[in-house]
């Protein structure tokens, strides 16, 4: 199925072992039991549209049958293994069973749950931070249309933009995890290596601290360079609008008029920008944990890939989207909550 | 103009060579042999150190390294300041002239630094254009469709449409057998199954056309609309909502390491958000004036698509495509940076950064390809926003 066969990897991981056959027919005997036990010889998806002559078994001369044709659905694949189970190494993720990783024999439950609290956490707080940093500083730019301080605020955020992210990570890295430049802070790993014994959850937290710092600057930074340019273009575009002329008619100073007029009308817009920086968040985040050795979904998904690791691969996916659309259904639910029109179907 | 230029100025092979009275040039002929001395068979480009062969005439590249060529005795991250070595036949080291230097240094097995770089810029602009090219292609047909017909605009007789679903069904399947009958393979394959499949079609199409007399009810000929556009925002909407980094290493684990499928990969994944972009501008374009008057002038559906509509979009398309173009640069060089998607020996960028993960020391690793790719997307990034403000 694949260039790099799972199977080949089991193969060439046991051939050490003295009670594996060290006959060529004998080892492919075994691959095919291999990868009959996994189910890999298994079609992935069984609907097929075939002549009556394929379908029926018995021998039938006339060439009529061979133009005729039917649909079958086999209910024997890979799809619905992987759905309802093959009632040996999984029960289908229909009853929350992700089956087992490959190599490491473990399911992929539990691999997963461990992991998912990093990458979501991380992504969340960095998510925070960049709007805490972003909304001030963008709703200024905003204020300040085409002066300098946009002017440079644009160029930074562009030139944030165009930095790829684990390029920074790097970056960070031996500037200040490297013992010769600046031995600040621990290059990877989330706490260290020996964990110290009774520690509370505090002491445990300010432990793997500086662990976290540089990651948590790097999530922030790619966010950020995204949120500046999003949330100034929809701030000015709000500025522009007929009822922040109104306000400033009525006499209302500038901060006024931002705080509490443009704020509340740019919320829907902000919610939607969140929801769609959130998939590109966790789509940095996999680059990153690679770069920390963050035990995070990323680095995860990278070693089922290097392993070929199917059930870890499809789990890894589906949970991720899973996780972005239901950020998409929150996002949808908040704004339809916050700006009624929308439900009714009125204005937009 | 570099990344087109990237071989002539970053070669092993010289430009102009003249051994034994000949007059050669290794670097454009094509051929990897050089005839080096008059009579003696022809040597291996590739294994003479052109550096140091005396020759009676030769002008070598600017920079005289092949991407993948090991310089021995520069190995193990040499850096760009100190001084570089080089081991002569009779073994002794002596120091690299400055016309041979590696100016930004090498990596772990002392390839030229500059020479990757140049050679991936190449690497990075092909995937970039060609993968956005895909990309734009698939997103500008569908948005235009989606947002030209909107929900209720492509309206079809019901019973063209049940005949319409019957003949791609029916033709679909006689082609394969067909094939299978004939047991071809390769492009002819696909050759044929195609043509027998419009043939079938157009056969099909002229049969339901005759048989459609006989359903006399009103129930049949009802014209029905195709929800073109929902069906758009449901498949869009699933593709944007995917990370996109995890869904191309998903399949890069699965393909096979190439250019071409990391550019079909790219390309087949980035298409959602430029299509709703063009879908968004195509539906404030349509109730434009000129586009009625093209209807009310006898302009059919594809004409007034192809020559009102699309030549207004031009320029939309144009920012779509720089910005997609740097997105997918980035996503190339997320991807070499992990080391999956591109085959091992390909220049690109992200593979010098993965190159600098094993030596902290080795700072031109990261810098200069950083550096390199910032550019740009820099420039990509701002060609693709500027117009936008205007």
């Amino acid at each position: 199925m694949a260039p790099g066969d799972p199977v080949d990897r089991f193969v060439s991981l046991n051939t050490h072992d003295e009670t594996f056959p060290t006959n060529e027919h004998q080892i492919d005997s075994t691959r095919a039991a291999w990868r009959h036990l996994l189910g890999l010889d298994l079609p992935i998806f069984y609907v097929s549209i075939q002549s009556m002559e394929d379908s029926k078994h018995e021998d039938s001369n006339s060439t009529v049958y061979y133009w005729i044709p039917t649909i079958q659905v086999h209910s024997d694949n890979q799809f619905h293994r992987w759905l309802f189970g093959d009632g040996q190494f999984t029960e289908g993720i229909v009853h929350g069973d992700f089956g087992k990783s490959y190599n490491t024999r473990q399911p992929v439950a539990k691999l997963l749950t461990g992991r998912m609290i990093w990458s979501v956490g991380l992504t969340l707080v960095a998510m925070a931070l960049a709007f805490m940093i972003s909304i001030p500083i963008a709703l200024r730019a905003a204020q300040l249309r085409d002066k300098t301080f946009d002017r440079i605020i644009q160029s930074i955020s562009l030139t944030l933009l165009s930095l790829p992210s684990f390029w920074i990570a790097i970056l960070l890295l031996t500037l200040f995890a490297n013992p010769n430049v600046l031995d600040w802070l621990p290059a990877s790993g989330i706490g260290p290596l020996v964990p110290r014994p009774n520690r509370n959850f505090i002491q445990q937290f300010s432990d793997s601290l500086p662990y976290l710092i540089l990651p948590t600057i790097c999530y922030t930074l790619g966010t950020t360079a995204f949120l500046l340019r999003s949330i100034r273009d929809a701030a000015s575009q709000e500025l522009m609008s007929d009822y922040a002329r109104t306000a400033s008619a009525k006499g209302h100073d500038k901060r006024t008029i931002l705080n509490r007029h443009v704020l509340r009308n740019l919320l829907p817009s902000l919610l939607t920008i969140a929801a769609f920086a959130f998939p590109a968040a966790i789509s940095g985040a996999v680059l990153l944990e690679y770069i920390f050795g963050i035990p995070g979904m990323g680095s995860l998904l990278q070693e089922a890939v290097v392993g070929q690791d199917y059930p870890v691969l499809s789990a890894v996916f589906l949970i991720s989207s899973f996780i972005t659309l239901s950020g998409f259904a929150v996002c949808d639910l908040l704004i339809a909550r916050l700006d009624p029109r929308i439900v009714k179907g009125g204005s937009l | 103009m570099i990344a087109l230029l990237a071989p002539l100025i970053a070669s092993h092979d010289p430009l102009v060579l003249k051994a034994g009275g000949r007059i050669q040039f290794p670097a454009f002929s094509g051929s990897p042999y050089v005839q080096l001395i008059p009579g003696n068979s022809p040597v291996l480009s590739s294994e003479v150190d052109w550096r140091f062969t005396p020759c009676e005439f030769k002008i070598l590249p600017l920079i005289c390294y092949s991407p993948s060529e090991q310089d021995a005795a520069n190995t193990n991250f040499a850096s760009p300041f100190k001084s570089q070595y080089h081991t002569q036949k009779d073994g002794t080291t002596t120091k690299l002239s400055w016309r041979y230097r590696h100016w930004m240094g090498t990596t772990r097995s002392g390839q030229d630094v500059l020479s990757i770089l140049l050679h991936g810029c190449r690497t990075s602009l092909i995937i970039g254009i060609f993968s956005m090219l895909l990309a734009a292609f698939i997103g500008l047909l569908s948005g235009l469709f989606a947002g030209y017909y909107g929900n209720d605009r492509l309206k079809i007789q019901r019973i063209n449409l049940w005949g319409f679903l019957f003949a791609g069904f029916v033709s679909v399947f006689y082609s394969i057998q067909l094939i299978e009958l004939a047991s071809m393979n390769g492009w002819r394959k696909l050759l044929i199954s195609f043509t027998v499949i419009l043939i079938l079609l157009w056969l099909i199409n002229k049969a339901i056309s005759i048989v459609t007399r006989f359903f006399t009810q009103p129930f049949y000929h009802r014209y029905i609309s195709i929800p073109v556009d929902e069906i758009f925002t449901a498949v869009t909407i699933t593709f944007i909502s995917l990370p996109r980094l995890v869904l191309v290493l998903s399949i890069a684990a699965i393909l096979k390491p190439s250019i071409t499928s990391l550019i079909l990969l790219i390309g087949c994944t980035a298409w959602a958000e430029p299509a709703r972009l063009i879908r968004t501008e195509t539906r404030r374009i349509r109730n434009l004036n000129y586009i009625e008057h093209a209807h009310a002038a006898g302009s059919n559906d594809a004409q007034i698509l192809f020559r009102h509509a699309l030549p207004n979009l031009s320029s939309i398309v144009r920012n779509i495509f720089l910005t997609g173009a740097a997105g997918a640069i980035m996503t190339e060089a997320g991807l070499s940076f992990i080391g999956i998607g591109l085959p091992y020996n390909t220049p690109s960028w992200g593979m010098l950064i993965h190159e600098a993960k094993r030596n902290a020391e080795a700072w031109w690793l990261i810098v200069i390809p950083g550096i390199a790719i910032g550019i740009l997307l820099r420039a990509l990034l701002k060609a693709g926003m500027q117009r936008q403000q205007n």
